[in-house]
């Protein structure tokens, strides 16, 4: 199914990524390329700065004092770190799914439309219209179609988490970052993500921070393995899972730490 | 360690037992008093506003009669005051209040918040019969001098609002009044909301500023309605507050008894009316008719802060979770 | 296929943004500029009528020159009265809610009570000690003051005390416990001695509390021209002459009402930030 198919243009390069939470170094030069319309997953044991490496892309670090960042990170070449802009027009293009399912405490409906009318002037009929095809996107429409101005915060775990990757895909980012998104979630819930993931994949470039090997081997076309804040290896999945170049790498994934 | 709870452990008492008992019985004989006066307050309160309120009965509250030589009471006017003075307070210092949690929750640079914080707490630690001096003898000269004038002939023609700015403007009434109760409840009002607005899950607000709202739409959008429930704890907690406040409203307020359509006259506020004449009360009825206004107010502010705790307690099993 | 987010759409949410983020903050420079005025004219108008006889000389007829020594006296007197009541009160009866009956309905209800008296107008229980103690005496009284501030400050400190106890953690009673000490001496020698300064706290903010107040003394303790230490007449404190000296048209009177405001403050937000770096102090 994650076979890495012919290389596709570069969506977001990370170039010599440092990193620091006051005084301890959380990312140690981090080079790695995400490819567009491609996943890629990024695997190690907790505290290596996966997490880390995916908030300082859309500056979501930026909320909280006292970091420090160098290096580069080029989304279409135009670098984000050194972005002086508008910092939510940038998050609008990267687009973030969190460990945790975070509705707002509004309707299903609102849940949707509150950030597509930041961006766009729809009239009743259009926003139905982007509800609708975001909540199908996102594997939901079936299951809410009937209450769709009920609270989402009575939906079930993972028809929540369904609902923000549905409210990120909404906006039509460019990229899609999720941070372990299935770790509150039932195994059932978790497969009906991952195929979520897949479908996805055709149109957006993903980055999906995982503890979940078998995940990260079901759906990812690139595996990067962390250790500490360095970046050990990054290789098409199947290479990684079956010949890995890294002793490291081959310790994680057979299960002798992490 | 074999992890003895507390209630066995005072089961299982091997020495020491002479003492145990008695300090356990002290402690206990504590809280009952603590019970006792909250209850004898009431009984108290309720004996002896009985004669007034037999006398009138239910048109205490609606007449604005207060006449100690012919002995006709009537509460309506103290309670008009106490109502409007506290609405006036909710008013304008509620969104006040609210800026502020809101700048330091999520503008001011953290090493600043810490301070400023304390800095409006502060406002709150002030007693009460400074900010009456203050509003007698500085903010009431300079609002009828400056502010009142211009309000009058500003809003004054206007049509049905008008009717609030008439008058000559002698700074101090009722909307002085509700101006130094605003200051007053502010601090509260600030602190509730911030504690309150402090416990959005991270997560929360991470997903928030994530699909790239700006600072006041997650405010707006998402923190606020996430603590709808709390924050109108802390909004009720100051409307108590400003409910019961006697000293700073007794400065500024005129002492009249009388309803007036206009905010910039002088009335009275059940707490003003307390101060200034109970201890000239004479006559069984007077002091009588005193009291049930002093019940009166307990049983309002008894209600509000009722709801107050509710809801604040509803906040926090929700942030427990 | 991607429509283009409309830029105008964009410029506004800025600007608004914008906006209110400046309304906020100029909320809380309004807030603390209030705060600053009033602490301003406060010690403006209070240092100059400040002097030694302040402190020295009783209170004067109108016309005359004078101080407020009976008052300050009065009011150190009846604040001191209350607090050796209160704290022991306060204290034992936020122990029993912590350690004796932390889960039960009695307990819940004495909460629930206790908070009630906490934010009940002060008024209300100056009234109610009218009745207690001022109708059967026949006469007001110091003991009166002392005991309506007594029921301002017991709230306070049981919720401190009750707040400082909980956090105190179970293995410490449970260690104490195995060892064999009897539970009340847990109480005494290792609870309380963990949760003190909290405890010192909550005290300190009630005395700050209490040496404001003016409604509770109106009508206990009423007022005493001279200096006295019989609790049992009439008896002066700062607020209340402060009261008395600013709303009549003496000058002389609002000069001396002026520095008894400036003495108050001065002590009550002196108690507040010595209690708070207690506080602060403790958390390290």
């Amino acid at each position: 199914m994650s076979e890495a198919e012919t290389p596709n243009a570069v969506k977001i390069d990370v170039r010599n990524l440092d990193f620091f939470y006051g005084e301890s170094q959380a990312l140690n030069k981090v080079s790695i390329a995400f490819q567009d319309r491609r996943v890629t997953a990024l695997i190690g044991p907790s505290g290596c700065g996966k997490s880390t490496l995916l908030r300082v892309m859309n500056r979501i670090c930026d909320l909280y004092p006292g970091h420090r960042a160098s290096g580069e990170i080029l989304l279409d070449g135009e670098d984000v770190l050194s972005y002086k802009g508008d910092l939510s027009a940038l998050r609008a293009r990267i687009g973030m799914v969190f460990q945790k399912p975070t509705p707002f405490p509004m309707s299903i409906y609102e849940n949707i439309a509150f950030p597509l009318r930041m961006y766009r002037k729809l009239s009743k009929s259009e926003m139905d219209d982007e509800v609708e095809s975001a909540l199908r996107r996102a594997a939901l429409w079936d299951e809410v179609k009937d209450k769709l101005h009920s609270s989402g915060l009575g939906l079930s775990g993972g028809q929540q988490q369904r609902l923000c990757i549905a409210r990120a895909v909404a906006i039509r980012p460019e990229v899609l970052l999720m941070d372990e998104p299935c770790s509150a979630l039932d195994p059932i819930s978790t497969a009906q993500i991952d195929e979520l993931i897949w479908e996805l994949r055709q149109d957006y470039c993903i980055a999906i921070v995982t503890h979940n090997m078998q995940q990260a081997a079901r759906v990812s076309d690139y595996v990067g393995f962390m250790y500490l804040g360095d970046l050990v290896e990054f290789d098409p999945t199947a290479t990684l899972f079956s010949n890995p170049r890294e002793q490291r790498t081959q310790d994680y994934i057979t299960g002798r730490f992490g | 360690m074999n992890g003895i709870s507390v209630e066995t452990a005072q089961r299982r008492l091997p020495s020491g037992l002479f003492a145990e008992l008695p300090f356990r019985w002290l402690t206990f004989g504590a809280a009952m008093l603590v019970m006792a006066m909250l209850g004898s307050m009431l009984v108290v309160l309720t004996i002896d506003s009985s004669p007034a309120l037999g006398k009138f009965g239910l048109n205490f509250l609606v007449s604005s009669t207060w006449n100690p030589v012919t002995e006709i009471f009537g509460a309506a006017a103290p309670i008009a005051g106490t109502l409007i003075t506290a609405l006036i307070a909710m008013v304008v210092g509620t969104p006040v209040a609210l800026g502020v949690a809101i700048f330091l929750n999520e503008i001011c640079p953290h090493r600043l918040s810490g301070p400023l914080a304390v800095a409006i707490e502060l406002l709150a630690a002030v007693p009460s019969i400074i900010y009456g001096m203050w509003g007698l003898f500085v903010l009431a000269p300079l609002l009828g001098a400056h502010v009142y004038p211009a309000l009058i002939a500003l809003l004054g023609p206007i049509p049905v609002i008008g009717a609030l700015f008439q008058g000559p403007p002698f700074g101090i009434g009722m909307l002085t009044a509700g101006l130094i109760l605003a200051v007053m409840v502010l601090p509260f009002i600030a602190s509730v909301a911030r504690q309150v607005l402090s416990t959005v899950p991270p997560m929360l607000r991470e997903a928030a500023y994530g699909v790239g709202a700006t600072t006041w739409e997650v405010a707006r959008y998402v923190l606020i309605p996430y603590c709808r429930r709390g924050l109108i704890g802390g909004v009720m907690l100051g409307l108590g507050r400003a409910l019961g406040e006697t000293m700073a409203v007794t400065f500024v307020i005129g002492n009249a008894h009388r309803i007036s359509a206009s905010l910039l006259q002088p009335g009275t506020t059940i707490s003003a009316t307390l101060a200034n004449e109970f201890t000239e009360a004479n006559g069984d009825l007077y002091v009588s008719s005193l009291v049930s206004l002093g019940l009166i107010l307990f049983a309002v502010t008894f209600g509000v802060l009722l709801c107050a705790r509710f809801l604040l307690a509803q906040a926090d099993r929700r942030a427990a979770l | 296929m991607k429509a283009a987010p409309d830029p105008r759409l964009i410029t506004r949410r800025r600007l608004f943004n914008r906006l209110m983020l400046s309304l906020c903050v100029g909320a809380a420079a309004l807030s603390l500029g209030v705060l600053a005025f009033i602490l301003w004219e406060l010690v403006l108008r209070g240092v100059g009528a400040l002097s030694l006889a302040t402190f020295t000389a009783s209170t004067p007829p109108p016309g005359s020159k004078g101080g407020l020594a009976n008052a300050i006296l009065g009011s150190l007197a009846m604040t001191g009265a209350a607090i050796v009541v209160a704290a022991p009160v306060g204290v034992l009866t936020g122990t029993w809610l912590a350690e004796y009956a932390r889960r039960s309905k009695l307990a819940a209800a004495v909460r629930f009570l206790n908070d009630t008296l906490l934010s009940a107008p002060s008024i209300i229980i100056g009234l109610f000690v009218y009745a207690l103690m001022v109708l059967p005496m026949g006469h007001f009284s110091g003991w009166a003051g002392a005991v309506a501030l007594a029921l301002i400050a017991v709230p306070v400190i049981v919720r401190t005390t009750e707040d400082m106890l909980v956090l105190v953690p179970d293995q410490l009673r449970e260690a104490a416990v195995a060892l064999g000490v009897p539970y009340w001496q847990v109480i005494m020698r290792v609870t309380w001695r963990a949760a003190l300064k909290g405890i010192g706290t909550g005290v300190l903010l009630a005395v700050a509390r209490i040496s404001g107040e003016t409604a509770p003394l109106l009508f206990t303790a009423l007022n005493n021209q001279f200096l006295t230490v019989d609790m049992n007449g009439p008896m002066p404190s700062l607020p209340v002459a402060i009261f008395q000296f600013a709303m009549s048209p003496y000058r002389d009177w609002q000069q001396l009402a002026w520095a008894g405001a400036l003495v108050i403050s001065a002590s009550v937000l002196m108690l507040n930030i010595v209690a708070r770096t207690m506080a602060a102090r403790g958390d390290r």
